[in-house]
């Protein structure tokens, strides 16, 4: 068991050494002089001169590849990841923190959610295969799974956003009427109604993906020896599921969880996007459609150790949960 | 070819009669096998209902052009300025858009570039991870290592996040239709990479790999004429989900504004819509029109990718 979990905390440092070449290599290799693509600007936006100094000083423009690398790796490390091109006086740490948090509450939000809803449905799918309520649950599952996270984020503004909408029950875009609030009870609700629309998007389009892999482990569950037993010392079907088969079933979520993570990801910046909800993934866009390029290498780190780590995170939390893979 | 024995011909130097009867051989058996296929997959009702879905929008696909010559279907880029922003009408079944072009006829003609992209971006990213899968899986050891970890580099990113910085820092600073389909295939190879290296290591040590090396066969030939043929249909399988996914990262690059300049697609006449706020003046199927042809043709491929790799999936196989 330690050699499995040493060969995957090597695997994900070698992963995290890949990403700190890839991140350097993307932005500085390209083709042409480095400086001019790193400095070149969409439509007439001027960077003056003081700044590019300041900048090809923090980036060590003018050394040899392989001593930029050196140091690029350690400024990543030190939290030195310069300036944003746009807001000059800013750095890309300080934006990307200050953004996070809207991204943080918006995808925990709506990961717990999809947790626990994708695991009842599954739960009822695996229960009752075959029947009315898996079917219809894997049919409406597929109906969100192929849809555009940005269009059905478009699809409830039409239905509910304030204005508008045929029911209008939440506001439209931001993630709070005014940026706080003298009373913070009803700047916490402010904020719950404005994350409404956003959270509920992004738990549609996932919930499918979890409740079909709790159905999964469910039924193979089910067919296991000490279900067998329990449903032999005449336990009821309900106490069976409740105590005997459920909870197994719910180990494999533990992986689930860090392996969604790139999808609930990539839904962030779609529905941040149509939302204008100010978090990391509305930054993406800005910074791509402006070619921001040091934010978005910030956050292409940022987004990247953080998937590392919540897989390398998920392997020991499994190992430790489950006794056959601690004690095998 | 020419020289060697060729299989399932007895009498060694093959003559121009034998040749000819080789290829009608091979022909046969490829008719032969399609059919045998056929008959498995036409038994897989949901994988049919996707195939039938595809075929007709490969058909609006390839009348847009012939129905807008015959005048059946409006010329997409007709700006028609009397009658912006219309509901829809006999004149203009969907509406029209901010240039008072004809909706109907704008997402018909979106089927094309949007099947172009997804089919284009997927055979990129298939190509890329068979080679990467085969090399990898085959030559085992060191360079497996170094591949896999980037592998794992690629699996780990977020699609959309390489896609999104990928379009930004790769030149033209524009946004071509081949440019994004090069964005697109590069960024979604590394589970078919996974899969082929897989189906490599339990291929290269069965026997008729191992008789193709006894008799002095090349590396090269062994992977491209014994090993991949047989890790083919997965390959096909997994390229046809691909193109679903390559098609929703098509529409939301467009969506931002950032996808190919110079076609219709679905993802763009979304972000007309979005940018023309038709949201909040009731344009409801400006709106909703366009994302329903996204949901039909990303479920079409869908059920058929799922569909195949029922058939073609030894894990899976119910026969």
């Amino acid at each position: 068991m330690r050699r499995v979990l040493i060969r995957k905390s090597t695997n994900a440092a070698l992963t995290i050494l890949i990403i700190l070449v890839a991140n350097f290599l993307l932005f500085r290799v390209m083709p042409g002089d480095p400086a001019d693509i790193f400095f070149r600007t969409s439509a007439g936006a001027k960077i003056d001169e003081e700044f590019i100094k300041k900048q090809r000083a923090v980036l060590g423009l003018d050394d040899p590849l392989h001593i930029q690398l050196g140091k690029y790796i350690v400024n990543t490390f030190t939290g030195e990841w310069g300036y944003s091109f746009f807001k000059q006086t800013r750095l890309v740490t300080d934006i990307i923190a200050q953004k996070a948090i809207w991204t943080v509450i918006l995808v925990g939000s709506s990961t717990i959610i999809t947790l626990w809803l994708g695991m009842i449905i599954g739960a009822i799918s695996a229960w009752r295969r075959g029947k009315a309520f898996d079917l219809t649950s894997l049919g409406l599952g597929f109906f969100f799974y192929s849809m555009p996270t940005f269009w059905l984020g478009m699809i409830l503004l039409l239905m509910f956003g304030a204005g508008r909408g045929l029911l209008p029950l939440f506001p439209r875009s931001g993630v709070s009427t005014q940026p706080s609030s003298p009373d913070p009870l009803t700047y916490a609700g402010d904020v719950l109604a404005h994350l409404a629309l956003p959270a509920i998007t992004l738990t549609l389009v996932q919930i499918a993906g979890i409740s079909i892999i709790m159905r999964n482990a469910l039924i193979d569950v089910l067919t296991e020896d000490y279900v067998v037993t329990a449903k032999a010392k005449g336990l009821s079907e309900r106490q069976v599921l409740k105590a005997h088969a459920v909870p197994n079933a719910r180990l494999p979520m533990v992986t689930v969880i860090a392996l969604n993570l790139g999808f609930v990801l990539g839904g962030a910046i779609q529905v941040e996007t149509v939302f204008n909800y100010d978090g990391l993934g509305y930054l993406t866009v800005e910074a791509t459609l402006s070619k921001d390029y040091p934010i978005l290498q910030g956050l292409f780190l940022l987004i990247t150790f953080s998937v590392v780590i919540a897989n390398l995170v998920s392997d020991f939390v499994y190992a430790w949960l489950d006794p056959r893979v601690r004690l095998g | 070819m020419a020289g060697e024995t060729v299989r399932g011909v007895p009498g060694g130097v093959p003559t121009r009669a034998t040749f000819e009867s080789v290829i009608k051989l091979r022909l046969k058996s490829l008719w032969d096998r399609s059919v045998a296929f056929w008959k498995v997959f036409s038994r897989s009702r949901l994988g049919m209902i996707g195939f039938i879905m595809l075929l007709v929008f490969v058909a609006m696909a390839l009348t847009g052009p012939v129905l807008t010559a015959t005048g059946l279907l409006q010329n997409p880029e007709q700006q028609n300025l009397d009658n912006q922003y219309e509901g829809p009408t006999s004149r203009f079944w969907f509406g029209t858009d901010q240039l008072g072009r004809d909706l109907f006829s704008r997402i018909w003609w979106g089927s094309q570039a949007t099947l172009l992209i997804g089919f284009a971006a997927s055979a990129i990213s298939m190509g890329l991870g068979t080679v990467i899968g085969l090399i990898s899986g085959y030559y085992g050891r060191w360079l497996d290592e170094i591949l896999m970890r980037i592998v794992d580099f690629f699996l780990v990113l977020p699609t959309l996040v390489l896609i999104l910085i990928l379009a930004a820092v790769l030149p033209p600073p524009g946004a071509n239709l081949w440019k994004v389909i090069f964005v697109i295939g590069i960024s979604l190879w590394a589970s078919t990479a996974r899969l082929v290296r897989a189906q490599v290591l339990s291929l290269k040590e069965r026997q008729f790999v191992e008789r193709a090396r006894a008799v002095g066969t090349g590396n090269v030939r062994i992977v491209f004429r014994h090993i991949f043929p047989n890790a083919f249909t997965l390959v096909f399988a997994e390229a046809i989900l691909t193109v679903a996914v390559a098609i929703l990262s098509e529409s939301f690059l467009s969506f931002i504004n950032i996808g190919p300049a110079d076609v219709v697609t679905w993802g763009k006449i979304l972000e007309g819509a979005l940018d023309a706020k038709a949201i909040d003046t009731g344009l409801v199927f400006w709106v909703v029109v366009p994302g329903l042809y996204i949901v039909a043709v990303v479920m079409a491929f869908t059920l058929l990718g799922f569909a195949l790799d029922e058939i073609v999936n030894p894990r899976l196989r119910r026969r």
